[in-house]
């Protein structure tokens, strides 16, 4: 195959792009300029010319760049060279492709083509090539001759599906609602600016406390309620945009997952690179039994953690069936976990406690007007501990290992065993004078898990079986 | 507790330790940095009330940079080469076991800082798709050979 360019939807692809690059220095330059002299028609006309010149600049820029870029397919590997002043060429040899994977965004839909990614093994975000804007006979060219000799790193024409989950609209509906972990954010800062709020009003050291806060208390507590808000409302826009029309579908062995609202993102996982699940439950959606379930997977280029998600909401009992239906390789129970011993319990209540009660006690000596507030951080991290502690919990049976525990969410780790990437006991000098042991575990690509205060010889005869389960 | 069977015996304990000479390195380095503690609370300590009893403060964090933390260290590395696995003790503070199985390996590299190469030592450093571990200090030459040999170990183990 010859050398082909990108389609010319590209230029209005990385015209974007260009634009977007310039749009904060942009955006300062304007915010200034207004902040000098005050908004004014002189103002708005100045903003009208950058504008005017940003799009151009940017136009001429993405047809530089679509000029400039060029890629090839033959029997050795993809070939992508690109670069107005200094040129780079990459080439990706056929074996060491791991997946084409198809997104489409507005401009892309507008042209009805898509940009194709060109996964590869053990590459970073750097070491992939993306062709920005590509036709769909040319996505079935290079699928064809990629698929001649790694059939596994392609989707022939649609084969039909072992399984298909999708994402109700009702359920992307919840899932936005309890994205995020503002849920125990916002009713503890509630809760401190209403005492602060108290300190202050009752008038003691009024002049201590009016000099560290901005003007008048009620508008310095109505602007972080309105920023929480703000960020609450964003992060569940963004989750609705990343999420919308979810499906994932089991074929063969590869996972299909195709999302999103504005930009449709079509991935296709090897199974084999997946090397662990986890099952997440947020703050706001523990107490609902809801779930998300992500993957842990190696060797794939770097992605944003949506690109990582198996499925955004599943209520937690269904959380086995789901992995039997779809991902059998590693499906287990995220429940009935062995928790470490009850007289571990205050190991994970007490130094966060005593932590907060050393902090809390500095912040009173530096802000007396505060007292004795800040010491409330001790039973809120002592509650955070005891939490912890019950979330805690480890099995391994049949060659899958469980390792659950929580931060703010509770997370439960599941693997085959053989699939770690390292394993390791730790034990600090109070757990070596009371017998017990942590368990660490690496899986994927970076993914990690730990369960703490474990009987130490249970932790070193885990130890023990994890290191004779031979990686297969 | 489970239905698997109990391993017959432990796996011995990591037996090889690493170069006599990791000390001094580690005291190098302890001794730079309780060295920029003396300046800093020189200058704070001329100040502030208590004068001259600042001055324990410095000397208590040479014996435990300088003297006591890289002994212990020292003392408590220990690695093994195996042919399917690394085995990996160590911690002053926190002892920590490591086993890094050899299939996991994807490539091996050695350091030398500049006080490595004044010494001449260097560390072997394992990359895993999860990350980099390291075994340090160890004589140059042998840090070589011992990065050759995992990298043999870690290729027939590997199919990938």
């Amino acid at each position: 195959m010859s050398s082909e360019r990108l389609h010319p939807a590209a230029i209005g692809v990385l015209a974007l792009s260009a634009l977007r690059d310039a749009a904060i220095p942009l955006i300062v330059v304007l915010g200034a300029s207004i902040a000098g002299r005050g908004l004014d028609t002189g103002a708005l006309q100045r903003g009208a010319v950058y504008l005017v010149l940003g799009v151009a600049g940017a136009s001429v820029m993405g047809y530089m760049r679509w000029r400039s870029t060029s890629y090839a397919v033959d029997e050795t590997g993809v070939h992508f060279k690109t670069g107005i002043v200094s040129t780079k060429a990459t080439t990706v040899p056929l074996s060491r492709v791991q997946g084409l994977d198809t997104v489409a965004g507005p401009v892309q839909r507008l042209f009805g083509v898509v940009a194709l990614h060109v996964q590869s093994a053990g590459g970073g975000s750097k070491g992939e090539i993306v062709l920005e804007a590509v036709g769909r006979a040319a996505v079935e060219r290079i699928r064809a001759a990629v698929g001649a000799t790694r059939p596994d790193a392609t989707d022939a024409v649609e084969p039909q599906a072992l399984a298909e989950r999708r994402l109700g609209r009702r359920d992307l509906i919840v899932g936005a609602l309890t994205a995020g972990q503002l849920g125990i954010v916002l009713p503890v800062l509630a809760a401190s600016t209403q005492l602060f709020g108290n300190v202050i009003s009752s008038g003691r050291d009024i002049e201590d406390a009016s000099r560290l806060l901005p003007d008048t208390p009620g508008g310095w507590e109505l602007a972080l309620a309105a920023l929480l808000l703000v960020a609450w409302a964003l992060s569940a826009v963004g989750s609705i945009v990343s999420f919308a029309g979810f499906t994932v579908a089991r074929d063969e062995d590869r996972l299909r997952i195709r999302r999103g609202l504005l930009q449709r993102s079509d991935a296709v996982v090897p199974v084999r690179r997946i090397h662990a699940v986890r099952v997440v439950e947020g703050t706001l959606r523990r107490p609902f039994g809801l779930a998300t379930l992500r993957l842990e997977v190696a060797g794939y280029a770097e992605e944003r953690s949506a690109a990582r998600t198996l499925f955004p909401l599943l209520p937690r009992r269904e959380v086995a069936a789901f992995l039997a239906e779809l991902l059998p390789e590693l499906a287990d129970e995220p429940d009935g976990l062995t928790a470490p011993p009850a007289r571990a319990a205050r190991r994970y209540v007490l130094p966060p406690a005593v932590v907060g009660l050393i902090g809390g006690g500095a912040a009173c000596l530096l802000v007396p007007s505060a007292t004795p507030w800040p010491l409330l951080a001790a039973p809120l991290l002592a509650l955070n501990g005891w939490l912890s502690f019950k979330a805690a919990g480890w099995r391994l049976r049949d060659g899958r290992l469980a390792m659950r525990s929580r931060m703010l969410a509770r997370t439960t780790l599941l693997t085959p065993a053989a699939r770690l990437q390292q394993h390791a006991t730790e034990q600090n000098p109070f757990q070596r004078r009371a017998g017990l042991a942590d368990l660490a575990v690496a899986v994927g690509k970076g993914g990690r898990a730990r369960v703490r205060h474990l009987e130490a010889p249970v932790a070193a005869e885990l130890w023990e079986r994890l290191r004779r389960r031979a990686p297969s | 507790m489970s239905d698997e069977p109990l391993p017959a015996a432990p796996t011995p304990e990591p037996a090889r330790r690493l170069s006599d000479t990791a000390r001094w390195l580690w005291r190098a380095q302890g001794a730079f940095a309780t060295g920029v503690a003396l300046v800093i609370t020189g200058a704070v300590g001329r100040e502030a009330p208590g004068g001259a009893l600042w001055v324990l403060l410095p000397l208590a964090a040479f014996a435990i940079g300088v003297v006591a933390v890289p002994e212990l260290r020292w003392s408590r590395w220990r690695y093994e080469i195996r042919d399917e696995e690394i085995d990996l003790r160590h911690g002053t503070v926190t002892i920590t076991r490591t086993l890094i199985p050899m299939l996991r390996v994807q490539h091996v590299d050695t350091t030398r800082g500049p006080l490595d190469q004044l010494l001449g030592l260097a560390t072997v450093v394992i990359h895993t798709a999860a990350g980099r571990t390291t075994i340090p200090a160890l004589d140059s030459d042998y840090a070589g050979r011992l990065r050759d040999q995992i990298a043999t170990l870690a290729r027939t183990a590997d199919e990938l």
